[in-house]
């Protein structure tokens, strides 16, 4: 029977039993218009008898065809969270940029210490002391809160935005960063948390010492970190992710570095937008479901950064005109 | 979703209502079998990876339309099969257009010849492996380095009368390990 010997040999090939030369040599004469009914027949048996086991790679992949589809369809996830003084605070601060980095004390029923407002512009990152001396680098596009007093029996800041946190040891006074609905809540050490508006995510990354997360309404669940742990936090679906990463990939933006882990081209663009205050417009022969992972070199200027990018992402080509770059389609000369 | 278990028409069709926990539960179910296969025949799991990813991104795209499959394990077979296809003819098809000479498409028998080759290289090998120590000095010293029997008695100091046992012995011993193989073969 001709299917049988056909799938004899290609058994070989799936258990890995068959020498590199002698698979090419298959592959070359599977590909082949012969008999290739035949050809079919073994390989759907082998397809049969492919086992459905899911391995400890399974959420993180799910996890990625997701991302991948929601670039494509670009929706702007549910509305990310600001307890109501904040965002009446927001309402008031937004219009009033000017692109400098703008100090506002606001007055407030926060146990007698005065609220600071700092928001970093595009194109700036800022390191701030706190009142326990702990401190943060704050990304650029960034808006925290924090209280000129740490009173009370708790440590709590506000965050819109990216911030790396080094806190200062207290375990009579826990350090809660409050952001998108969800506290990360600390005793003493240094982490990352990564939540700007209309990304859809909150994600927080633990460099030393142990983090616990948990949502705003529901305290008792709670997700702990140790180094090298991250959670993304999805207010769209309500979800936590937990996985093990390099912290210092999720760090390195405070050295001055641009690191891109399996992200998508808009959260690239996004990025790139607040590092260097600038406005991409993107052509729509652009748009990719694809995931990125990119390093570039301390202190990259924004042309090898758009180098680089349109190399990797290909048939890229890119057009400063101003504050604002252009994306679009390269399109190869032909010589005649 | 209240219950624990769906059909798979069941999730196709809550999938093509833009259902995420549909496609989450498909998801989970056909991944893995998916990636298992292509990495069986690509041979690299980055790229089984990545082009499984890619069936379930075309399945979400296409979601409105596929209401009406009867059978989603057939479905994916073909999907499956026409990324391994794709990229098969990829690797193995342009290599050929371009070079001069077009090497010989291998027929199924040359293949057979060729992996039979292969194992039956193995079982002597293994076979010899195994045999007692001086049994396989023996051996190796009359069909790899191609010695007398006498030059064997010789150079271990042994009797012609040994030397001739042994090499009955492991050639008995081969026969036999390939009248094994040749039943399953």
């Amino acid at each position: 029977m001709q299917p049988d010997r056909i799938y004899k040999i290609l058994r070989r090939v799936v258990d890995g039993t068959l020498p590199e030369p002698h698979r090419e040599t298959v592959f070359r004469w599977l590909i082949h218009r012969k008999d290739q009914t035949e050809k079919d027949r073994a390989i759907q048996q082998i397809w049969n008898e492919t086992s459905t086991e899911a391995d400890e790679t399974l959420e993180y992949s799910l996890q990625t065809v997701r991302r991948r589809i929601q670039s494509l369809e670009q929706k702007q996830p549910a509305g990310f969270f600001f307890p109501s003084w904040l965002r009446y605070a927001a309402m008031i601060l937004l219009p009033l940029i000017t692109g400098l980095t703008v100090w506002y004390t606001v007055e407030s029923k926060y146990a007698g210490a005065e609220m600071i407002e700092c928001y970093v512009p595009n194109g700036q990152q800022q390191i701030i002391q706190l009142p326990d001396g702990s401190h943060m680098r704050v990304n650029a596009g960034t808006l925290v809160i924090y209280p000129n007093k740490f009173t009370g029996n708790k440590r709590t800041v506000y965050l819109a935005g990216e911030a790396n946190f080094s806190v200062e040891k207290d375990r009579k006074k826990p350090f809660i960063v409050r952001t998108g609905g969800l506290n990360v809540q600390v005793l003493g050490t240094k982490f990352n948390v990564e939540s700007y508006p209309g990304s859809g995510t909150v994600i927080t990354t633990v460099e030393e010492g142990s983090v616990a997360v948990f949502k705003e309404n529901d305290p008792t669940h709670r997700v702990t970190l140790q180094p090298d742990d991250q959670v993304i936090y999805l207010p769209g679906e309500n979800r936590f992710i937990t996985s093990v990463v390099d912290a210092d990939d999720y760090a390195a933006w405070t050295q001055g570095e641009l690191r891109f882990i399996n992200k998508s081209l808009h959260e690239v663009i996004a990025t790139l937008e607040r590092r260097y205050d600038i406005r991409f417009r993107i052509d729509k022969e652009i748009e990719s479901s694809d995931l990125y992972t990119m390093k570039f070199k301390l202190h990259e200027t924004l042309e090898d950064a758009l180098d680089v990018f349109c190399q990797i992402v290909g048939n890229v080509t890119y057009r400063k005109e101003g504050q604002t770059v252009r994306l679009f389609r390269e399109r190869k000369e032909v010589t005649p | 979703m209240k219950k624990t278990t769906y059909t798979d028409e069941e999730l196709l069709k809550a999938l093509s209502h833009d259902d995420l926990q549909a496609f989450d539960r498909l998801f989970r179910n056909y991944f893995p079998k998916l990636k298992r296969f292509l990495a069986g025949f690509s041979g690299n799991e980055t790229m089984a990876e990545d082009l499984a990813q890619d069936v379930f991104v075309k399945l979400w795209q296409n979601r409105t339309s596929l209401s009406h499959i009867r059978n989603l394990n057939a479905y994916l077979y073909t999907m499956a099969r026409n990324a391994l296809y794709n990229q098969l003819e990829l690797s193995y098809y342009s290599h050929t257009l371009s070079e001069e000479h077009i090497p010989e498409i291998p027929t199924l028998e040359s293949l057979e010849e060729l992996l039979f080759a292969d194992e039956l290289e193995e079982i002597i090998r293994h076979t010899v492996e195994h045999m007692p120590p001086q049994r396989k000095m023996i051996f190796n010293l009359s069909r790899v380095e191609g010695l007398k029997n006498e030059e064997i008695a010789t150079r271990l100091q042994i009797g012609k009368r040994t030397v001739e046992t042994h090499i009955s012995a492991a050639l008995k011993e081969l026969r036999k390990a390939l009248a094994i193989f040749s039943l399953f073969f």
